[in-house]
C-alpha cells in the first residue's frame, strides 16, 4: 500500500516537473518569436521610408533632368551615376568576404600539417594551424595538373585564347613590352610613330634576351596578322608612359 | 562604338579612384559594414548554404551567383544613406570643376 502511494505520488512530482518544463520551453520560444517579429517589423519600417524618400526624389528627379540631360550627360543623371557607383564599393565588399569564405572551405577538407586534424564543423572559424601542403608535384593545396589541361584565357590585346602557360610571354609581345621588334610591331598596330619605339626600349631594358627567340616568330606573325587597331579600352590601364601622360590631361574632368 | 554615356562613366571612374575619393569611401563603407555585423552574417550565410547543398569543389563564381544576392540586399538602409550622401557631395564637386 505505501509502495504504490509513493510511486503515485513520485508519477505526480515528475508530471509537474514536465509541465513545468513545458511551460519555460514555451515562454522560452514566445520570447525568440517576439524578438523576431520586431526585427522584421524594424527591417520593414526601413524598407518604408525608404521607399517614401525615393517616390518623392523621382519626381523631383524627373523635372531635373528635362533640364540638365541637355546641358551635361545625354541619358545619365546624377543619381544613377551615384548608385552605380555605390553598386561598385558595395560589390567590392562582398568580393572581400566571399573570398575569405572560398578560402576557408577549400582550405577545410584538408588536413592541418601541425595538429593533424581535420575541421569537421564549420563552427570553427579560425583554426590554428595553417594549411599549405608541401609534397612534391602537388601546389600548395594538394592539386595536381598538367600543363596542357589548364584552360585557355582571352588576351586583352588581340582577344584570342591563349593558353594559360603561354599567356605572359604572349601578352608582352603583343603589347610590345618585350623587345625591339614586338615594341615596334605593336607600335603600328596601335597606329603610333615609330620615336615612341626607343622610348620603349630604354624602359624595357632587360629583355634582350627574348629577342633571340622573338625574331622568327614575330617575323611569322607579321607576314600572318591582318592589323586589328586595338579597342580603346585595352590601352586605357596599360598604355606607355607618354601616351599615359596625353590621354589622362585630356580626360581630366 | 562607345556612347558618349559610357565615355563620361569612363571618365568619372577613373576621377573617381585618382582623388583618392574611392578609397576614402571603401573605408567609410568597410567600418560600417564590420560595426553592424554585416561581414559576419554574409560569410555564415555563405558556409550555410555551401553545407547544405553539399557543393563539394565551389568555385567562386557559384558562390558569387548564390550569396551575392543576399549580400546586397542585407546592407542596412542606414549605411547606404550614408554612402549615397557622400557620393552625391562628391559628384556635385566633380562636376562643377
Amino acid at each position: 500500500m505505501n509502495k504504490s502511494k509513493s510511486s503515485k505520488s513520485s508519477a505526480a512530482a515528475s508530471q509537474a516537473d514536465s509541465q513545468q518544463q513545458l511551460e519555460k520551453q514555451r515562454e522560452a520560444n514566445q520570447a525568440f518569436f517576439r524578438k523576431v517579429v520586431t526585427e522584421r517589423n524594424k527591417k520593414l519600417d526601413d524598407l518604408q521610408k525608404t521607399h517614401t524618400v525615393l517616390e518623392d526624389n523621382v519626381s523631383k528627379l524627373s523635372q531635373q533632368s528635362n533640364g540638365t540631360k541637355n546641358g551635361s550627360s545625354g541619358g545619365i543623371t546624377k543619381a544613377t551615376m551615384a548608385y552605380s557607383l555605390l553598386g561598385e564599393l558595395i560589390d567590392e565588399c562582398i568580393y572581400d568576404v566571399l573570398f575569405e569564405a572560398h578560402r576557408d572551405i577549400k582550405q577545410g577538407n584538408n588536413i592541418c600539417q601541425i595538429c593533424q586534424t581535420r575541421i569537421l564543423s564549420i563552427l570553427t572559424i579560425n583554426h590554428c594551424c595553417v594549411f599549405i601542403v608541401s609534397r612534391p608535384g602537388c601546389d600548395i593545396y594538394g592539386n595536381t595538373y598538367a600543363a596542357n589541361s589548364l584552360p585557355s584565357y582571352e588576351c586583352v590585346g588581340c582577344r584570342r585564347m591563349i593558353a594559360a602557360v603561354r599567356y605572359a610571354p604572349h601578352l608582352e609581345k603583343c603589347l610590345g613590352l618585350a623587345g625591339r621588334q614586338s615594341s615596334r610591331v605593336a607600335n603600328r598596330r596601335l597606329g603610333s610613330a615609330s620615336p615612341f619605339a626607343s622610348s620603349a626600349i630604354q624602359s624595357s631594358g632587360p629583355s634582350d634576351d627574348h629577342i633571340a627567340l622573338s625574331d622568327p616568330e614575330t617575323s611569322h606573325s607579321d607576314n600572318k596578322k591582318k592589323k586589328k587597331p586595338l579597342s580603346s579600352s585595352a590601352t586605357n590601364g596599360i598604355s606607355r608612359i607618354k601616351k599615359l601622360k596625353t590621354s589622362s590631361s585630356s580626360e581630366k574632368l | 562604338m562607345s556612347s558618349d554615356s559610357d565615355k563620361l562613366r569612363l571618365a568619372l571612374s577613373r576621377h573617381f579612384v585618382d582623388s583618392g575619393e574611392k578609397e576614402r569611401l571603401m573605408n567609410l563603407l568597410r567600418n560600417r559594414l564590420a560595426e553592424s555585423g554585416w561581414n559576419d552574417t554574409l560569410y555564415a550565410q555563405c558556409r550555410e548554404t555551401v553545407r547544405q547543398r553539399k557543393l563539394e569543389n565551389v568555385t567562386l563564381d557559384e558562390l558569387v551567383k548564390e550569396s551575392s544576392d543576399f549580400g546586397r540586399s542585407s546592407v542596412n538602409e542606414n549605411i547606404k544613406k550614408e554612402l549615397l550622401v557622400q557620393i552625391k557631395k562628391y559628384l556635385d564637386t566633380a562636376f562643377d570643376s
